[in-house]
């Protein structure tokens, strides 16, 4: 259970309090999405099996319960695993991509229609943004760090937000004039709330026989250029979302087992399996098999309140000002948020007037700061976890559904989880194919692999689950 | 009549020396890279592993000097090939003799090292191709981010205005011969313009071989690089253990629990780790071509105040030892739960109550446990009395930390099967070290005593590595350096890392658990590490020092 008897809003931030209904509305969006998630797992178990997620608002575990922060490092894995570590940083500060392409070459843009190659996001994924300032000689002035996430910023406009399958379901009463104040304060004086809204419907054509509306004209758009090109208020990269972290907390709690039986427990593994996000991120892995490990226990698991994404903490050792003094910690702002708490929601790097030098004097570990990601390098990202009665399931685990490629060109990129049933392409091979636990059986000979795949999925006495909107992705 | 542990391990042949095929002969295994044996130096692997060994650093004032210096030395640099067979001459010896130790079978060893400064010299404008950072910054500029809190102006060696272009390692089994040998290339040495600016003895414990000052054992879990030794097939640099019965264990552990790691991860010109453990990554050169062979050495002296670490022990575990949980805690203990290992070497994942000297000496279960789940017996194939696995207790999962603390010192620089902050399990791989340290100084018998060396003890460490940002200053600065990472709920790596995080006052706070899911938070201010020297250095080939730093003069 939770103190307010709601799921509150993220880090208990407090912009809803004087909206009223605004609370209730969001602790029923936030129930609604862990309850389809439950839902959805339910589907994908076997019979007799018991989804171990569960809502704690609605059905609160009984017993001692063990809080788990989850962390991650902030800077994109997948940009360093592409492109190495200078193309990495050049990237991650300074290119913008337009929706209609994803920074993941094994995958196709994320929406369809003339619209969306002018709206653009972030190529950071790891549930952390960042923005850099310069000043006219080109050095970094002020990086302001978010882990925001866009539904609190739609639910606030007072739009309906989409279930897990990107349906409109859940209402918000909302205040257009706080997301405006809010912009204004923190971003620019020269916002106006047309230009965060959609000015008409943004629809998604990538099936042309069944175009989707996804955002509506009138509602808040989380691509308004104050959150891309000219600023940032939330995170845009379109799997950075609340609802995707519910749904990758839920998913991850089922066990998967691989062509000798075994469980798979390694994370990336874990992740291609169950096709349950992005293989090269340092998030989604540790997510998925820090709940699965608890999930083998048999526990009970959930999200701790208040749910949400968070910048856990900053370590500036050896952060050094131009005369060779460690920077203080009040250097890194927080802005939204309790710093306390470690739910951190949006930060700012920069030097206090009048000190005589700027961010782009300080050396980190005596090199100088030319890239906000050197920065973003030393935060950590969290969820907090929650669980409790180990040993109360004992599930059976359900075959693998996916796998990943790898090809000789990009020799250190898993390609996106892709259906295990088909065959990677020739010259590629199936990454884990030695099964993902490091007890397991002797792995199959290459060529038997997807004739045994064939029959483990035989096996299975479960539908294959519908791919949901942010898992497609 | 059961054999007992301690019979067992009587009867375990320490090292076949002369059988060549190290591994199951497993079809599925992934074919490995032939090592270059005679052009890699020995000290990388398999490592000297003398009981005496002195580090002297040189800075070059003649480079013409230095080159012909380097000509003279080069027939003294061991390499893997010479290593290798000296250890498998000295274990047939010592089988024949029943296990006693052969009294004259002696080896005396020398590896080299250069700063970046010394390759520029020496090699030119071709050594600017070494790009990583902290190689070329040098350990004094980079020291702080690692939470040092020391000024390099203090340090004995590798400070400002007194970083070596040149560390020589020389170890030997018998003390005369090595006091000569580095006598004689120290001489040389100096008249050629190549200046000795330090000099110091590392001793390995006579009183507890294999142990450092604070009392532990040290260096039980190393990485296993992959690689093969010649043509003959399986003959591997890193022996395989496990019997192929045992499943995919086979092809991921040399020892059971020793990771086999790709060898670019620790050696120039070789693949590193790729996303799945079983498949070669690229080939990593990311220096000159002539770098091919060589390797990072990062060479740190760190005094150890081994009163002030007992102290703090003898203290926090009587505190503790009144609260609920923690009831009968220890200062053997409670050091025990935050290094991770007993002193012996037992792992505590093994042995959460007590130390167990003969599974901490057995190399072939004192490294074997998982922490994401249960873990279950190895079958080894060359150990008939372990075909069944090992005889002592097996781990039980523990995710959460609840029996090896997250905050214990091996669980912060190896996250082993569960996943870690940067992204589920690649790190396990991919940020290894080969640690060929050894302690300096005399032992301290009793921490609270008389103390006649003035607290002059601690460890030489040195470590191999293809990158030393992404590897040994990963492990320092990052996951020993900082609360959170690589896996919560655990915190400050107590036992030897440095906060150095501005407003904190180098308090180190880490939590454990007590017996009954109760937590205790034990913190201090005070400091046991001290940094007093080092340096980052470039370990050539044999070939590159012939060819370019000893060529062209």
């Amino acid at each position: 259970m939770t103190s307010s008897g709601r799921y509150d809003p993220p880090a208990f931030m407090t912009d809803f309090d004087d909206i009223p209904g605004q609370l209730e509305a969001w602790s029923n969006a936030m129930s609604g999405w862990v309850d389809e998630m439950i839902s959805q797992v339910q589907q994908q178990l076997p019979p007799g099996a018991e989804c171990q997620f569960y809502n704690l608002v609605t059905n609160p575990q009984p017993g001692p319960h063990l809080e788990q922060d989850v962390i991650w490092a902030a800077f994109p894995k997948l940009l360093r695993v592409l492109y190495g570590t200078e193309g990495a940083f050049e990237l991650a500060d300074n290119k913008l991509y337009p929706l209609t392409e994803s920074n993941d070459p094994s995958r196709a843009g994320f929406y369809t229609g003339e619209i969306w190659k002018t709206l653009f996001y972030r190529p950071l994924d790891e549930y952390c943004e960042w923005r850099v300032e310069k000043n006219d000689a080109g050095k970094i002035v002020r990086v302001t760090f978010t882990s925001e996430p866009p539904e609190y910023w739609q639910a606030l406009h007072g739009d309906e937000l989409a279930d897990v399958n990107g349906n409109p379901a859940y209402p918000t009463v909302g205040d257009p004039k706080k997301v405006l104040a809010l912009y204004q304060d923190l971003v620019s004086p020269e916002v106006t709330l047309d230009d965060l809204r959609c000015p008409f419907d943004f629809v998604d054509e990538t099936d042309p026989k069944n175009p989707v509306v996804i955002y509506r004209k009138g509602g808040y758009n989380p691509y308004n250029k104050w959150n891309s090109t000219h600023g940032i208020m939330h995170l845009g990269q379109p799997n950075n979302s609340l609802s995707a972290e519910v749904g990758l907390g839920a998913l991850a709690t089922v066990i998967f087992h691989n062509l000798t039986n075994d469980p798979i427990v390694i994370g990336e593994a874990l992740v291609c399996a169950g096709r349950l996000g992005g293989p090269n991120r340092t998030s989604d892995p540790t997510i998925s098999s820090t709940v699965n490990d608890l999930a083998r226990l048999g526990a009970a698991i959930t999200l701790r309140n208040p749910v949400g994404l968070y910048m856990d903490s900053i370590d500036l050792t050896g952060f050094h000002d131009p005369s060779g003094q460690q920077v203080p910690q009040e250097f890194f702002r927080v802005v939204r948020g309790r710093e306390e708490d470690g739910l951190i929601e949006r930060a700012v790097f920069e030097v206090p007037e009048g000190e005589g030098y700027v961010v782009g004097d300080i050396t980190v570990a005596g090199v100088p700061i030319r890239y906000g990601g050197q920065i973003a390098e030393h935060i950590k990202v969290k969820l907090v976890g929650l669980g409790s009665s180990i040993g109360k399931y004992s599930n059976a685990s359900i075959p693998a559904i996916g796998q990943c490629c790898v090809g000789p060109s990009q020799p250190l990129f898993l390609r996106r989880p892709s259906d295990i049933a088909v065959p990677c392409d020739a010259a590629m091979y199936r990454a884990f194919a030695w099964g993902g636990n490091p007890q397991g059986g002797m792995p199959l000979p290459q060529a038997e692999i997807m004739s045994a795949t064939a029959a483990m999925l035989a096996t299975a006495t479960t539908r294959r689950p519908r791919m949901a909107r942010h898992r497609s992705r | 009549m059961m054999n007992t542990p301690t019979d067992l391990l009587r009867q375990l042949p320490k090292f076949d020396a002369m059988p060549r095929h190290t591994g199951p002969n497993v079809p599925e295994a992934p074919a490995e890279p032939r090592l270059a044996i005679n052009d890699i130096q020995g000290n990388v692997f398999p490592g000297f592993n003398k009981p005496t060994t002195y580090f002297t650093a040189f800075r070059i004032e003649d480079v013409a000097g230095a080159k012909a210096w380097l000509a003279e030395v080069l027939p003294f640099i061991s390499t893997v090939e010479e290593v290798l067979a000296f250890r498998r001459l000295y274990s047939a010896r010592r089988k024949r003799l029943g296990g006693a130790k052969p009294p004259d079978l002696v080896d005396t060893n020398t590896n080299i090292g250069f700063s970046y400064e010394g390759l520029r010299k020496l090699a030119g404008v071709s050594a600017e191709e070494f790009s990583d950072e902290a190689f070329r910054l040098g350990l004094a500029e980079r020291a702080a981010h690692m939470g040092d809190s020391t000024d390099p102006c203090d340090w004995v060696i590798g400070g400002p205005g007194n970083i070596p272009d040149v560390l020589l390692i020389t170890g030997g089994d018998d003390d005369d011969i090595l006091r000569a040998r580095v006598t004689a290339l120290t001489e040389e040495a100096e008249k050629r313009g190549v200046v000795k600016m330090w000099e110091e003895v590392g001793l390995v414990r006579r009183d507890l071989p294999g142990h450092e000052h604070f009392g532990f054992e040290d260096g039980v879990s190393q990485p296993g690089p992959r690689g093969t030794l010649s043509d003959i097939p399986d003959d591997y640099l890193t022996p395989r253990y496990i019997d192929a019965s045992q499943g995919v264990e086979a092809l991921l552990y040399g020892l059971p629990g020793q990771d086999l790691v790709w060898p670019g991860e620790f050696v120039f010109g070789y693949p590193g780790q790729g996303p799945d453990p079983l498949v070669a990554g690229p080939v990593r050169n990311p220096g000159p071509s002539w770098a091919a062979n060589g390797s990072y050495l990062t060479f740190n002296r760190l005094r150890q105040d081994v009163k002030a670490f007992w102290t703090f022990m003898t203290e926090t575990a009587a505190e503790l030892a009144t609260q609920p949980g923690f009831e009968g805690m220890t200062p053997d203990k409670f050091a025990a739960h935050l290094v991770g290992r007993w002193k012996s070497g037992a792992p505590v994942a093994r042995t959460p109550d007590a130390d167990d000297p003969t599974l901490g000496q057995d190399q072939y279960a004192n490294n074997h446990f998982f922490y994401g789940s249960d873990t279950k017996k190895a079958s080894l194939h060359r150990m008939p009395r372990y075909g069944g696995g090992d005889p002592y207790p097996d781990a039980k999962s523990d995710p959460l930390g609840l029996t090896c603390p997250l905050a214990a010192h091996i669980r912060k620089v190896n996250t082993r099967d569960v996943s870690n902050d940067q992204g589920g399990t690649h790190a396990t791989y991919a940020v290894r070290l080969l640690r060929r340290g050894m302690p300096f100084g005399l032992p301290l018998e009793d921490p609270f005593g008389p103390d006649s060396e003035d607290g002059n003890r601690g460890l030489m460490w040195v470590s191999y590595q293809t990158s030393i940002i992404d590897q040994f200053e990963f492990l320092r600065g990052n996951w020993m350096g900082d609360a959170k990472p690589p896996r919560m709920p655990g915190g400050d790596d107590m036992i030897v890392g440095m906060n150095g995080r501005p407003g904190a006052e180098r308090e180190r706070t880490c939590l454990i658990f007590g017996s009954g899911l109760e937590t205790a938070t034990p913190s201090t201010r005070q400091e046991w590490i001290f940094q007093t020297g080092g340096g980052y250095f470039f370990s050539p080939s044999i070939t590159a020092i012939r060819e370019v730093l000893a060529g062209g003069g």
